[in-house]
């Protein structure tokens, strides 16, 4: 009899929890602007974030130009990549990391 | 739509090859991707013109809730040959009673303006607008009035909404009807 009840209890508690979760499931839609978050984890290291090419193929603006073998790909300390045209672009306007706005220190340049 | 990019897209990868003399710039390689990886909320739809061009389009916010709900806004982007090192610029097209948009239409977004950054993207800068609609920012304002009685007088505030979407003046400004 303790026993039923106290299952009675628990679910109607957890009726309780559904019922409060559907209020914060629209309150929080709005975050879903805050696009800076969403890149940082969807890119990863593969795709340059600034031209959304892969790192390995050469940037839109070499794309563009025709232009192949200067196009190289620069890590920083913080473990993110890019092509080093759109970096240098970047770094012209602001010395941060444009994912995850640490500064920027260059780990290694490769291809 | 967005099917109907990528087709076009394959289409013009095609023609690169064949007629390397029509090449397209970054700027337009960029857009390219941003508009076919497009993800509208319902609330909001965006029109090209030209389907040529994908540096000029519209997009059409109608916000289904807050202040603004049954409102049709409507704003112009401009995406410049320094995308994505710099912002596309947005107007406003249709005159709106908001503290963060002024009567020309220039729009006081920070991701348009300072806080703008390459890896952002179309996609972000939609969710920033609608943003808008929902979370009118006081603080900052480009109409000042609009401002304060936001501040100081919510009801107030809903209600000269309401007014200028319906079409009528609010001061010394008349404001079109944009309900749908
Ligand atoms: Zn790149
Ligand atoms: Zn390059
Ligand atoms: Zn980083």
């Amino acid at each position: 009899m303790a026993d039923d009840e106290k299952r009675e209890q628990m679910e109607v508690g957890s009726g309780d929890v559904d019922i409060n979760d559907k209020k914060p499931d629209k309150m929080f839609g709005l975050k879903k602007w805050n696009l800076v978050a969403m890149w940082s984890w969807d890119v990863e290291c593969d795709t340059c974030a600034i031209c959304r090419v892969q790192v390995m193929d050469t940037c839109l603006r070499c794309q563009a130009e025709n232009k192949q073998q200067e196009c190289v790909v620069v890590w920083g300390e913080c473990n993110h990549s890019f092509h080093n045209c759109c970096m240098s672009l970047w770094l012209k306007q602001n010395n941060r990391c444009p994912l995850c706005q640490q500064e920027w220190a260059l780990q290694t340049t490769g291809k | 739509m967005i099917k109907l990019f990528s087709l076009k897209q394959q289409k013009r990868d095609g023609e690169t090859v064949q007629h390397p003399g029509t090449r397209q710039s970054a700027a337009q390689l960029r857009i390219q991707k941003d508009i076919n990886e497009l993800n509208l909320p319902k609330t909001c739809q965006v029109d090209f013109p030209d389907q040529d061009d994908l540096l000029t389009f519209k997009l059409i916010i109608s916000p289904d809730e807050g202040f603004y709900r049954g409102g049709r806004f409507s704003f112009s982007f401009k995406v410049g040959q320094g995308y994505p090192h710099e912002p596309p610029k947005v107007k406003c097209e249709t005159l709106v009673y908001h503290p963060n948009i002024d009567l020309e239409g220039n729009v006081c977004l920070n991701i348009l303006r300072e806080d703008w950054k390459p890896v952002l993207t179309v996609n972000s800068i939609v969710y920033g607008l609608q943003y808008l609609f929902l979370e009118p920012n006081p603080e900052d304002p480009l109409n000042k009035e609009a401002a304060e009685v936001l501040q100081s007088n919510r009801r107030l505030f809903e209600q000269n909404v309401q007014k200028s979407m319906r079409g009528g003046y609010i001061g010394a400004i008349y404001f079109d009807r944009c309900l749908k």
